[in-house]
């Protein structure tokens, strides 16, 4: 185990809110969300590039995450599932929905994912996150998506400092490649 | 491109993903309307809380593990008739018979256990064990002399 930073607010590991979800704490499931939120919304929005569309699969892989959260096993795993859970929302509604075309002259008045200035460029780097693995993902998705410091990682995850910063340097250098891979 | 680069990507990322508002509301709403989730029990009938013979009958048909488990038993149920019904004209695989060779009274025979304690590079050890295995036949497994110079013998 690893000692608490002192001074510094003591966060809940996800096993920890999981547990208290599980034992009828429903409040605790609002920290889960708040501390996946962002990460679930950017995996929806990847997959179905419309903000809309993504918030609201986002809230449904919430509540299929909260339904579903006796079955699962580990959870310490809680966030690389949510993601998981929220990559097949995504895919699910994108499957169902019709692609839709702006008439002429008629932008879509919302700015959607490839909108953004360097789009490929982030398209790739989401790319090449989904396919790093589930912990290295996780811990780059909570230090870089949620701004959370290495410590708070460190908590959230369950694991020592030493090892979440392992983690983030050996997913960084993964990152790299992949990315070096796809634009040499 | 360096580490510093990816971080960089990966924050600007962030910044292009972010929703524009906290979730947690509206997603606590459904959450507070959806039932309490409960990890899976082995035993899934129960005892504490009044859900009558039809509730307890439900979860365990939905019972994943009980589920399981009557595959199994019906599973092995099918296997214990199919061993049963199955004709018995069909003779048990014959046993394979082994024989051994008796030496003749005028073969030398050499122990196997006593081989191995043979110095080949001694050219009088060999002599002396032949000379006392003849005189006093053992019962156990042996091997002839001429065997000795055999290409496929393995004596181990």
């Amino acid at each position: 185990m690893f000692r608490p930073i002192r001074g510094a607010v003591r966060l809940e590991s996800d096993r920890q809110l999981v547990h208290r979800v599980l034992t009828g704490d429903r409040q605790s499931f609002a920290a889960l969300v708040e501390r996946y939120q962002h990460a679930v919304f950017a995996v929806a929005l990847k997959v179905l590039d419309n903000r809309q569309a993504a918030e609201d699969t986002a809230q449904d892989a919430f509540v299929a995450a909260y339904e579903n959260l006796g079955q699962l096993s580990d959870a310490n795993t809680f966030g690389p599932w949510l993601l998981v859970i929220a990559r097949n929302q995504a895919l699910r509604l994108a499957r169902k929905r019709p692609r839709t075309v702006p008439l002429d002259g008629h932008d879509t008045p919302e700015q959607s994912f490839t909108d953004v200035p360097e789009s490929d460029d982030m398209a790739n780097v989401m790319t090449a996150l989904d396919r790093l693995p589930p912990h290295e993902q996780h811990v780059l998705v909570l230090r870089y998506f949620q701004g959370h410091p290495v410590s708070a990682v460190a908590q959230i995850t369950g694991r020592s400092v030493g090892t979440v910063t392992k983690q983030i340097s050996r997913a960084l250098a993964r990152l790299r490649e992949k990315l070096q891979r796809s634009h040499p | 491109m360096t580490h510093h680069d990816v971080e960089q990507k990966l924050k600007d990322l962030a910044t292009a993903t972010a929703p524009t508002h906290s979730l947690a509301s509206r997603v606590m709403e459904r959450v507070n309307k959806a039932p309490q989730p409960r990890r899976p029990s082995f035993f899934p009938l129960s005892l504490r809380e009044r859900v009558g013979v039809r509730g307890n009958y439900e979860r365990l048909r939905h019972s994943p593990i009980w589920r399981a488990a009557a595959v199994i038993a019906i599973a092995a149920g099918i296997a214990v008739i199919v061993i049963e019904l199955r004709p018995q004209s069909d003779p048990p695989h014959p046993t394979p018979l082994v024989t051994a060779h008796q030496p003749s009274s005028d073969v030398l025979a050499v122990r196997v256990l006593d081989i191995r304690r043979v110095d080949f590079k001694s050219p009088d050890t060999l002599d002396t064990l032949l000379r006392n295995s003849s005189s006093a036949p053992s019962p156990e497994p042996f091997i002839r002399v001429s065997d000795l110079s055999r290409n496929d013998l393995n004596l181990y």
